[in-house]
């Protein structure tokens, strides 16, 4: 029996069986027929789950710009709507290439993320993936033709995926919303997508034109903020800037604020770090936020100015400008009873099992916000 | 038997990917079910254990080999009878995680079980060329297991919450003790190497690489749960195999594509782990059943029919903490102390026993052949 296995043709000749039996028997799919979902989107209609996915369909002709096309197909959970839609098109859903997730605000307003669970523990989703919400309706957003020549699932995309973290833009992946997700008493976000018509009109011919007969812009500066239980509220523009203050390191940022005497001022937010201190015994969170920015015009009555520093009273002026923003978005969600700030989770890493014998559940009525802002401008 | 003589820095990397393997693919996320962001200090705590054992193993066979060793013939037969059996289970759950993961990450359709028959032909095959091929694959594997890692800490760009793995033991210790009692099967992953034995010719020139892989062991694994906890925080539950996840970060622009020749190298090494065990099993088969390759043959057999009709990675998970697991950690601990007592006793009596005349001449041997 050792010299039949000894011999090197029987080897070859039953791995060569092998290999013909693992060939006929793992599918391989044609990339003719994969449907390689870029960005997707869900919602909830009466119950069942509708999932939109905007694909890109390979093809055998000599197309310029591509062949884009959004389907939709609808299930009990996402798993069975991703199945409906591989039947419905004849192509496999891959979900590999996918860059964005759009959760709808009926998803938001049920407090079900059993989606997003399902795609966190899928192997083949990135969890990279950038995750926002709508106003509406979720898959209208992926229909939209958007100004720039572009789907809107890149376009979204391109505005997340970049190496600056822009103020008021608190962009989140699926690793971090599920992070988030899971962290005691805390809230979670996800930056709010709106259509805003436009007055361009569409191109067609493209590859990129869903054939409507509007341009949309997409205005990301809302935030949604939402707990376990569900969605709570939306931030506005200012609200939005005092989140990422506080939880993200800002690298680029424009805002306007307005002198006592009426001048406008144009200023660069260059860069922003927060840090976030606990007392216990005085029941008080600090957040010191240091900020580097810079003049970029000021216009007053007179017409613009010559000056490209900021003096101290405008320094003072942004400071309380910047505190309130972060105040302004601390106290929104305190009235929704909702800790946007995780300071719970904060006194729970210092001070553990005492915080949470202390801890009521109404903490945030017991609780002091300190916010210190210190702006350079070198 | 073939020949199983290893230099010292290749015991080193036999220890090492023993070790490590398996307690970065579905481990994370089931200590971090029980203990939650304790979980490295659960690792800790384990990895200290394991550093023991090898130490132990270490000096075991810097002697002679399990079946080299002299004592009474029956104590032979029962010690090797319990090796098996924990050998047995040990490969119920390192087959089936190997496969999950290769199925997971490879394949996105299919029957598994086509892929565990192609999978098993291969652990066959380098089960059946013997330990210096397995040691050979584990040395290659080392260094691109390190280029690779390099490539992927430099380029690693994620949001990380270091103080995530605060508060330390707000509940006191008894989660963490859970945690460890209850996934002890992914620990004590040296009775393998008790099948080898050490050169004598090289056992005393090199003194780097056995404090380096318990360096690298203990850095390697409580290091990546500290930054697997960063990563995730609680929701590292749902993270399946978190090795594949934690490689995916690597932002730098031209080099996403990183992540694959990554994963490949870890399937690759997992498949060596198995080997390895397969190869104890096929050992202490040998010296049960006496014939080699039909013992090879049977045993093959059966766990690929097992894994057919009962595998699954749920099948092995309910094995793996089940009541069977307080016999595999009392082999494990239990047989590595009871051959060092029974080399030291032999080493008293004997200045130099038959069985390192014999190692000798095996190294003889393998010298005459080379030349």
């Amino acid at each position: 029996m050792q010299r039949i296995f000894k011999n090197k043709w029987l080897i070859v000749i039953l791995v060569f069986a092998a290999l013909l039996t693992f060939e006929k028997n793992i599918p391989k799919l044609s990339l003719l027929n994969r449907g390689l979902v870029i960005g997707m989107a869900v919602d909830f209609e009466n119950d069942e789950l509708v999932f939109t996915a905007q694909m890109v369909l390979p093809s055998n002709r000599d197309t310029s710009g591509g062949q884009y096309s959004v389907f939709e197909s609808q299930g009990r959970n996402i798993e069975e709507a991703i199945n409906n839609m591989s039947n419905q098109t004849g192509n496999v859903v891959s979900l590999g290439q996918c860059g964005v997730l759009i959760l709808g605000r009926s998803v938001l307003e049920r407090g079900d993320f059993s989606s997003v669970s399902y795609l966190m523990k899928e192997e083949r989703v990135p969890e990279s993936m950038f995750v926002m919400s709508s106003e509406a309706h979720a898959g209208d957003l992926l229909r939209s033709d958007v100004v720039v020549e572009e789907v809107s699932s890149y376009h979204f995309i391109r505005l997340f995926n970049n190496s600056h973290i822009y103020l008021g833009l608190n962009r989140i992946n699926l690793k971090d919303f599920f992070s988030n997700y899971y962290t005691e008493g805390g809230a979670n976000y996800l930056p709010v997508a709106v259509a805003i018509e436009s007055e361009d009109v569409p191109e067609q011919g493209t590859g990129v034109s869903n054939s409507s007969d509007h341009l949309f812009e997409m205005d990301l500066n809302r935030t949604a903020i939402m707990t376990r239980d569900g969605y709570k509220t939306t931030l506005n523009k200012r609200e939005s800037d005092g989140l990422t203050l506080v939880i993200k390191k800002v690298t680029r940022g424009g805002l306007d604020i307005r002198a006592n005497d009426g001048t406008e001022i144009n200023i660069n937010i260059v860069q922003s770090k927060a840090k976030m201190q606990y007392d216990l015994e005085t029941m008080t969170a600090t957040v010191n936020v240091k900020v580097k920015a810079k003049l970029l015009d000021r216009t007053t009555i007179n017409g613009i100015g010559d000056d490209h520093n900021l003096d101290d009273e405008e320094i003072a002026l942004l400071e309380e400008d910047l505190k309130a923003r972060i105040m302004e978005c601390f106290e929104k969600c305190k009235e929704e009873s909702t800790d946007v700030f995780n300071l719970y989770s904060g006194f729970y890493k210092k001070y553990g099992r005492k915080w949470e014998q202390i801890a009521k559940k109404d903490y945030l009525d017991d609780l002091n916000l300190q916010v210190n802002v210190n702006v350079s401008t070198r | 038997m073939k020949n199983n003589l290893i230099y010292k820095k290749q015991y080193a990397v036999l220890a090492l990917f023993a070790s490590v393997t398996l307690k970065v693919l579905m481990l994370p996320s089931f200590m971090m079910a029980d203990c939650g962001r304790q979980a490295w200090f659960a690792m800790l705590l384990m990895m200290t254990l394991e550093i023991l054992m090898f130490w132990v193993v270490y000096v075991v066979i810097s002697k002679q080999s399990l079946l080299d060793i002299e004592m009474h013939k029956t104590l032979k037969y029962i010690i090797v009878s319990f090796v098996f059996f924990v050998s047995v289970i040990k490969g119920i759950v390192v087959l089936n995680e190997t496969m999950d993961y290769i199925n997971r990450s490879l394949f996105e359709g299919g029957l598994w079980q086509y892929k565990l028959i192609a999978l098993m032909g291969v652990v066959f095959f380098i089960t059946y060329k013997g330990p210096n091929v397995i040691v050979r694959c584990m040395q290659v594997a080392l260094w691109l297991f390190v280029i690779s890692m390099v490539m992927v800490l430099v380029t690693f760009e994620a949001n990380m919450q270091v103080d995530n793995i605060l508060p330390f033991l707000p509940n006191g210790i008894g989660g963490v003790l859970y945690a460890c009692d209850k996934h002890y099967l992914w620990f004590g992953d040296f009775i393998p190497l008790l099948f080898f034995c050490m050169t004598p010719k090289h056992r005393d020139k090199e003194k780097i690489s056995i404090p380096m892989a318990f360096c690298g062991m203990m850095v390697f694994i409580v290091g990546f749960y500290i930054l697997f906890i960063a990563l995730y925080g609680e929701a590292g539950v749902l993270v399946d195999h978190a090795f594949s996840k934690l490689m995916g970060f690597t932002m730098a622009e031209g080099l996403e594509g990183i992540l694959f020749p990554v994963v490949c190298i870890w399937i690759l090494i997992a498949i060596l782990r198995t080997c390895l065990t397969f190869y104890a099993l096929t050992e202490a088969g040998t010296f049960l059943f006496k014939k080699r390759l039909p013992v090879m043959i049977v045993l093959f057999l059966g766990f690929t029919i097992f894994a057919y009709i009962n595998g699954g990675i749920e099948t092995a998970y309910d094995i793996g903490t089940s009541w069977i697991r307080y016999i595999v950690m009392a082999v494990q601990y239990s047989v590595p102390i009871l051959l060092l007592v029974l080399t030291r006793m032999h080493a008293k009596k004997e200045p130099k026993p038959k069985a390192i005349k014999k190692t000798e001449q095996k190294v003889k041997y393998a010298e005459d052949i080379q030349k």
